[in-house]
């Protein structure tokens, strides 16, 4: 019956009639819990009971509620009573983007970052269902892209009503991935042939038959290297095209290349001696793939400042019209070069507020140096520089300034060379009268007045105006005020060359934070997230301090990705849910190694070879496995396994570590155990067992401090010494050790230092009440300083001194020599002094000549690191001095050694080395030179002979020399 | 008896206690329920005629709405002049010389006898007046009338044909006046592609 009559009704109005002007008994909310907090909620909706209703203020409310973000639906309904008007808000909220994951079986590429990536769902904004068939779109077509072309995808929601969020889940069955095909060339193939075309690409496997699997990588490799050819071909106009790469039998995909060379392109320069590659690198042409006029005359531009920087600097570069010549597209620059220059000089005169250095440093002239021979001149440049000079000046308040500039050719009876001066003329200085700032109401400037640049008696500028400006938005936002704004005005002063001026600020509103939503934890345990905020509910919304959460959380390094948002940004609200989305890291890591280490390391072994105690050149090849797993127990400590197995050492270490102990994160602690079995010292062997504790403290920026116990087991074997000494060295060494390292790092970069300061204070005690068998402090210092000397040139040194006495020395042992062999300071080589190979500093056995350690050590090293050649290869020479000495008292700067049983004197060497820039830090080769290495009686014969002589005491000494010249090959600066 | 049963179940159906919901949201504004019988209300008596509720004639309403909104948030994100107060007052009195013999009480029966209050068609009348600041503001300065433009309108367009030169300036101003036109479509259609348009009540779609 409705059904029938319902079409009736069509031209009717759709809502109740309006109890206008009716008093509001009561205003209920359905459902009762609403996404608008209740005391906002009211101020939102801005109607009491009590007052009138009125329809336009209805109207209003559902503006005012649906501008919140929060709501998809709102109704209000009215029921009239004899009290006034019940009015009832019928409303439905809406729903944001929360975690967005991808399961399935995935084969990188495409990682699952790119694949959420894809679906373009941004955390923290209104979700729409419609937006997930759009997502799930674009995951296929990256799907296909990488050769699944079976892929399939669907999605799982799952709404999480308390922070109105939905965690989208994309469900994949990425199948098999497809291959490519022989590729189909479409068009003009008389310029290349097929064959060429294809190997252009990396589509065909090396070496192997068949062709790899599809990836985009691949597929945008491939196109860039079929248009390189035709670059190459000098068919710069060449066209390349790939139809979308369809599956053929669901495992290849044949791609369809279509290919129009286009003419032949000529670039060529007349006038001037400038090779093809030269051309390349200025006329941009071949960069871009295309020729148009802009393109051209951007190379005319970069070939005359390329022959500007030669000291060509009246260099004219003329491009001529593109001409076709026998089918081939000529293009020809015209060169004048002039005649070549030096900037020989460059004088700034009339400056009193700004040194030299100062003002040159804003310029773009430059003199003739070491670095650029003919220095860098035109004219262009000097009105630059001219330029620079004012901005200078007025950012300081020197409104009037003025800079002229001029050039003198044939400078001091030259005629190459250039001399040019800069005049300035610098006015007074103009300065603030009076400032006032007015609109601040909300938050307390004083403290931050006194700060400004721009304050009474200060100079005035506009460069000093936005510093304050900056200075004052960023106070402003850190208090929750995002959209403050700032504008100044200024007029004159009272006295002349003053200013009063006057900052007007437009608060706005402030937000606070309504709560923190944290997503995205699978294995890490919540409080461990929680101690991480820096903010809670309730502050204001700084931005400053969601990054600051942001940046501890990726400190924590167990997240491959921390997503800030700020949810429903676009709604009117001023308590803001604030959301950490989370992407944990993949917990175990697996590294394994090949290398070898090539220097004086060589020499036989065995216990039975006595020969070359100083070494021998020699490979050590080495083999490295690490295993980690972070986030151990969901807390972010991790634990390790690095083992290192080598000619020279096998070693292995398991580390657990605990970051942020006692709630504080400036303490972190870790427990290692330690096996190692070593020759890097060749006078024995060493079997290490070691146990230690550490605590690390963060005690500012640049320093951290060490507390650490170790105790450790060394058993010695294979000594190659003197059999009389064997019974007091040859023992196995029990040390419990309590020490504490303090850490200084000012260096402007850990890899490659280019200025500051790095000190290191390391102080241990070995005493019986920690388990040792011998008592001895150890004490090493080391200071090193980089300075920079010019732009390109840095001064490195580095000093160590060391000390290791000795105290309650047990009945028996050698009170000169108690500390055990295996504790002793070992040195030499790359890193500390390389005159010397590895561990060959200092004292010997006098009738081994194998080196025994002492307990004292002083290294000087002083380095020049230099630009060599291009970027990436720099040079340095360098001056080592130092050497291990038997006791402190023994230290000494003495040159000369007194014979062949003194070590006490100290080594010199000079060298020079190539360091060859990776992302890793520098590949470092040195060769250095010692003035002065030690001499030593070495003994010719086994060990067998070594035995009988000494107990006849008719063993021969052989006189023996560590070579002069050494070299060293390793990674990393050598300090 | 079957017509008393009719009129209780129309009843019914339109009063069904709702006073006022979201139709369409465009952005984060609204276009509410109220919004778009106002709109229709206006435009008939405007217009004279008897108000359409039709599901048509809503639908009609509520584009017209959207573009209303699009506009009105260009114009304020881009801070175009409003309409000062004194400006405002001056609408309903003009409005009243133009039908109503310039009789505020007549303009106030003929409201009352549409369900609709002064304010609701003053809002109308400034919304009107702004849209044609925004319209010469952002669209005009970028017309550009070329000669032939003009005697293209000549030709198609003027019958009684006096000499061109003596209209010249007219036509030139109406063909300005359609391109700048062509330009708000033109710019409506790109807004209303960026802009999240929601239809609540689906029936409008």
């Amino acid at each position: 019956m409705l059904l029938v009559f319902t079409p009736q009704v069509r031209g009717a109005p759709q809502l109740a009639p309006n109890p206008e002007g009716r008093p509001i008994a009561g205003i209920t909310f359905e459902p009762a819990q609403q996404p608008v907090e209740s005391p906002r909620l009211n101020e939102v909706i801005g109607i009491h009971p009590g007052e009138p209703f009125h329809a336009s203020a209805i109207r209003d409310s559902i503006d005012r509620l649906f501008a919140t973000g929060r709501y998809e639906d709102i109704q209000v309904d009215a029921s009239d009573t004899p009290a006034g008007v019940n009015l009832r808000y019928i409303t439905r909220g809406s729903w944001f983007i929360g975690h967005v994951g991808v399961e399935g079986d995935l084969s990188d590429p495409p990682a699952p970052s790119q694949l959420v990536s894809a679906a373009k769902l941004e955390l923290g904004m209104p979700f729409d269902e419609p937006q997930l068939a759009t997502a799930e779109t674009n995951i296929l077509q990256l799907l296909r892209g990488n050769g699944y072309f079976n892929a399939q995808v669907s999605h799982e929601l799952k709404f999480e009503a308390e922070h109105q969020q939905v965690r989208i889940t994309f469900l994949l069955s990425s199948g098999y991935r497809a291959h490519y095909a022989p590729p189909v060339i479409n068009g003009n193939t008389s310029v290349m042939s097929q064959t060429k075309i294809e190997k252009a690409t990396p589509w065909r496997r090396f070496l192997l038959p068949g062709y790899r699997g599809v990836t985009q990588n691949r597929t945008r490799d491939g196109m860039n290297g079929i248009r390189l050819k035709f670059q190459d071909a000098s068919h710069l106009l060449a066209i390349v095209t790939l139809d979308p790469l369809e599956a053929i039998d669901g495992r290849h995909a044949t791609p369809h290349i279509s290919i129009q060379p286009g003419p032949l392109v000529e670039v060529t320069a007349s006038g001037a001696k400038l090779s093809r590659k030269q051309i390349r690198q200025n006329v941009p042409v071949f960069e871009e793939h295309t020729v148009d006029r802009d393109l051209l005359e951007e190379g005319s531009v970069n070939l005359r400042e390329y022959l500007q920087g030669r000291g060509y600097f009246d260099a004219a570069v003329h491009l001529e019209e593109a001409k076709v010549i026998d089918g081939i597209t000529r293009i020809q620059y015209f060169v004048v070069p002039g005649s070549r220059h030096r900037l020989a000089a460059l004088t700034i005169t009339g400056n009193k507020y700004f040194d030299v250095k100062t003002i040159r440093e804003r310029m773009f002239l430059v003199p003739k140096s070491f670095e650029l021979r003919a220095g860098r001149y035109s004219e262009a440049l000097r009105k630059r520089d001219e330029q620079a000079i004012i901005n200078l000046y007025n950012s300081n308040g020197f409104r009037d300034v003025k800079v002229s500039s001029g050039v003198t050719d044939d400078y001091l009876g030259k005629g190459s060379d250039l001399a040019a001066a800069f005049q300035i003329e610098e006015g007074p200085q103009y300065r603030v009268a009076s400032l006032e700032i007015s609109g601040a109401n909300r938050l307390d400037l004083k403290a931050m007045i006194e700060t400004l640049s721009s304050q009474s008696g200060q100079v005035f500028s506009e460069f000093n105006i936005g510093a304050d400006r900056d200075a004052l938005l960023r106070l402003y936002g850190s208090k929750g005020f995002p959209a403050t704004t700032f504008q100044w005005s200024s007029t004159p002063g009272p006295d002349p060359h003053t200013t009063s001026l006057r900052f007007l600020i437009n608060e706005g509103e402030q937000e606070f934070v309504r709560e923190i939503v944290t997503t995205g934890l699978s294995a890490t345990v919540p409080s461990l997230v929680a101690h991480q905020l820096g903010i809670a509910a309730g502050d204001p919304l700084s931005p400053a301090a969601l990054a600051e959460t942001q940046r501890r959380l990726y400190d924590l390094g167990i997240f491959a990705q921390v997503n800030l948002a700020v949810q429903n940004p676009d709604g009117a609200e001023n308590r803001r849910t604030v959301l950490y989305d989370m992407e944990e890291a993949s917990r175990y890591s697996l590294t394994t190694g090949l290398g070898a280490e090539f220097a004086r390391i060589g020499g036989n072994n065995s216990v039975t070879d006595l020969s070359n105690p100083g070494g021998a050149p020699g490979i050590g090849p080495r083999f490295t496995f690490n295993v980690s797993r972070i986030n151990f127990l969901g807390r972010a400590q991790t634990i390790s396994f690095q083992s290192r197995l080598s000619t020279l050492q096998k070693r292995g270490v398991a580390t657990w570590f605990v970051p942020r102990i006692f709630g504080q994160s400036r303490f972190d602690t870790s427990v290692s155990v330690f096996y190692d079995d070593t020759h890097d010292v060749r006078t024995f062997q060493a079997k290490r067992e070691e146990a230690s504790v550490q605590v690390s403290q963060h005690v500012s920026r640049p320093v951290t401090a060490f507390y650490r116990f170790t105790y450790r087991k060394v058993n010695v074997s294979n000594l190659k010494i003197d059999p009389l000494l064997l019974p007091r060295l040859a023992q196995n060494v029990r040390a419990g050790i309590a020490s504490f390292n303090l850490v200084q790092d000012r260096r402007d970069d850990p890899v490659e230092p280019r200025k500051g300061v790095y000190n290191t204070l390391d102080a241990g005690l070995a005493t019986k009440v920690f388990g040792s068998q011998t008592s001895f402090v150890r004490l090493l210092a080391r200071n090193a300083t980089y300075h920079k000397l010019g732009q390109k040139i840095i001064l490195a040194r580095e000093t160590q001194l060391g000390f290791e006495p000795a105290f309650s020395i047990p009945a028996g042992s050698d009170p000169t020599d108690p500390v055990p062999l295996p504790e002793r300071f070992f040195g030499g080589g790359g890193s500390t002094l390389r005159g010397v190979p590895e561990n060959q500093a200092g004292p010997r056995d006098l009738l081994t000549g194998f080196p025994l350690g002492g307990t004292a050590l002083f290294f000087n090293n002083t380095e020049f690191r230099f630009p060599l050649l291009g970027a990436n290869i720099n040079g340095v020479v360098f001056e080592d001095a130092g050497n291990i000495f038997s006791r402190p008292g023994a230290m000494t700067f003495r040159v000369r050694q007194r014979g062949p049983a003194d070590f006490n004197y100290m080594v010199h060497a000079i060298g020079f080395g190539i360091r060859y820039k990776t992302p890793v830090g520098p590949i470092r080769v040195d060769i250095a030179y010692s003035i002065n290495p030690p001499q030593y009686n070495g003994f010719a014969g086994n060990y067998t002979q070594l035995v009988q002589c000494s107990q006849l005491h008719t063993c021969q000494a052989a006189r023996q020399q560590i070579s002069h010249l050494q070299f060293f090959f390793s990674l990393g600066q050598a300090f | 008896m079957r017509l008393p049963a009719l009129w209780l179940v129309l009843t019914l159906a339109a009063t069904p206690g709702i006073v006022d919901r979201i139709s369409v949201t465009v952005a984060n504004r609204v276009i509410s329920s109220s919004d778009i019988e106002t709109r229709l209300r206006l435009s008939a008596m405007q217009n004279g005629t008897a108000a359409d509720f039709s599901l048509a004639a809503r639908r009609g309403a509520a584009q017209q709405l959207i573009d209303q909104r699009l506009v009105a948030k260009e114009m304020e994100l881009g801070h175009y002049p409003r309409l000062e107060p004194a400006e405002r007052a001056r609408l309903l009195p003009a409005f009243a010389a133009t039908g109503f013999k310039a009789s505020m009480e007549a303009l106030d029966g003929a409201l009352a006898s549409a369900h609709l209050q002064r304010q609701d068609l003053e809002e109308d009348l400034a919304r009107q007046s702004e849209l044609l600041t925004f319209l010469s503001l952002r669209f005009r300065p970028a017309v550009q009338v070329s000669d032939a433009d003009v005697e293209r309108y000549y030709r198609e367009r003027i019958i009684v044909k006096v000499p061109l030169n003596d209209i010249r300036d007219s036509i030139e101003q109406n063909v300005a006046t359609e391109l700048a036109d062509q330009e708000l479509e033109k710019w409506l259609a790109g807004q209303r592609k960026r802009t999240r348009i929601v239809f609540v009540d689906r029936e409008l779609q």
